[in-house]
């Protein structure tokens, strides 16, 4: 798992001291989507209410704990981030999962007549 | 070899939702007696179409990659989570009439239009989320 090995808390620091808000914001986010997608999905398919993902929620505190961002930084994190962000990493995980569904129904059920035209 | 055995597995039918869930009451006692498996489906499925389901599209939930990793050598409680296989059965009965219908078929029979879970008879669309909208109103302000 390669998730949390991008930025660490140096970088943190560094991009905050230069105030590349923007970058930060960015880097950060992008670390949650990937994690979001390919680790929380296993487990939670849906939030349903803000208060799974406000800060302090089991969610935050697993995510933030699994990412290596540093205590001190924990609340401005996850203010800067946009506390959605996970929330639309799960959305579009759904997405992605019932495209895929869609599609392995239509490869494995209707696809005879193309199979037919190979034989 | 290949188109042959593609048409031997292309020439099963879809599972039914309701054959898929079984009896919706059965369903619910197993679920609250069996919190950790699902393996009350698996027992109550006509024509064993759960485990069609399962061999034929639950790779699309898992990812193709993981699937072809671990089906012939774990069990499927190893390497799925229940939460993300009970959510591959959540999507296929909603988008099955949908995808019946998209994809050419005729669609369901009368018998079969019936809701697994109120019972009800619609038209062919997702059953769940037909008339939902992309609710953004939960965002949370920073």
């Amino acid at each position: 798992m390669t998730v949390g090995l991008a930025l660490n808390e140096g970088d943190l620091v560094v991009q905050e001291l230069l105030g590349n808000k923007d970058a930060y914001k960015h880097a950060w986010t992008e670390q949650v989507n990937n994690y979001c997608c390919s680790v929380i999905f296993q487990h939670v398919q849906f939030v349903v209410t803000n208060t799974e993902i406000v800060y302090g929620s089991s969610l935050q505190k697993f995510i933030c704990n699994q990412l290596k961002i540093p205590p001190q930084h924990l609340l401005s994190f996850w203010q800067t981030m946009d506390a959605s962000a996970s929330h639309d990493a799960l959305e579009k995980k759904r997405q992605t999962v019932s495209n895929a569904i869609k599609k392995q129904f239509k490869h494995k059920f209707f696809s005879v007549i193309k199979a037919n035209l190979f034989t | 070899m290949f188109f042959l055995s593609n048409l031997i597995s292309k020439n099963t039918s879809p599972p039914l939702p309701c054959d898929l869930l079984g009896d919706p009451d059965e369903f619910i006692q197993h679920t609250e007696q069996e919190k950790n498996n699902l393996t009350g489906l698996l027992q109550d499925n006509k024509n064993g179409s759960y485990l069609l389901f399962l061999e034929q599209l639950l790779s699309g939930a898992v990812g193709m990659k993981a699937w072809k990793k671990s089906c012939k050598t774990h069990l499927i409680s190893e390497f799925v989570e229940v939460s993300l296989e009970a959510f591959a059965v959540i999507v296929y009965v909603n988008g099955y009439d949908a995808w019946n219908k998209e994809f050419g078929q005729s669609g369901t029979t009368e018998g079969q239009s019936v809701s697994t879970t109120t019972g009800s008879t619609s038209c062919a669309g997702y059953r769940f989320t037909g008339d939902s909208k992309r609710a953004k109103k939960w965002r949370i302000e920073n």
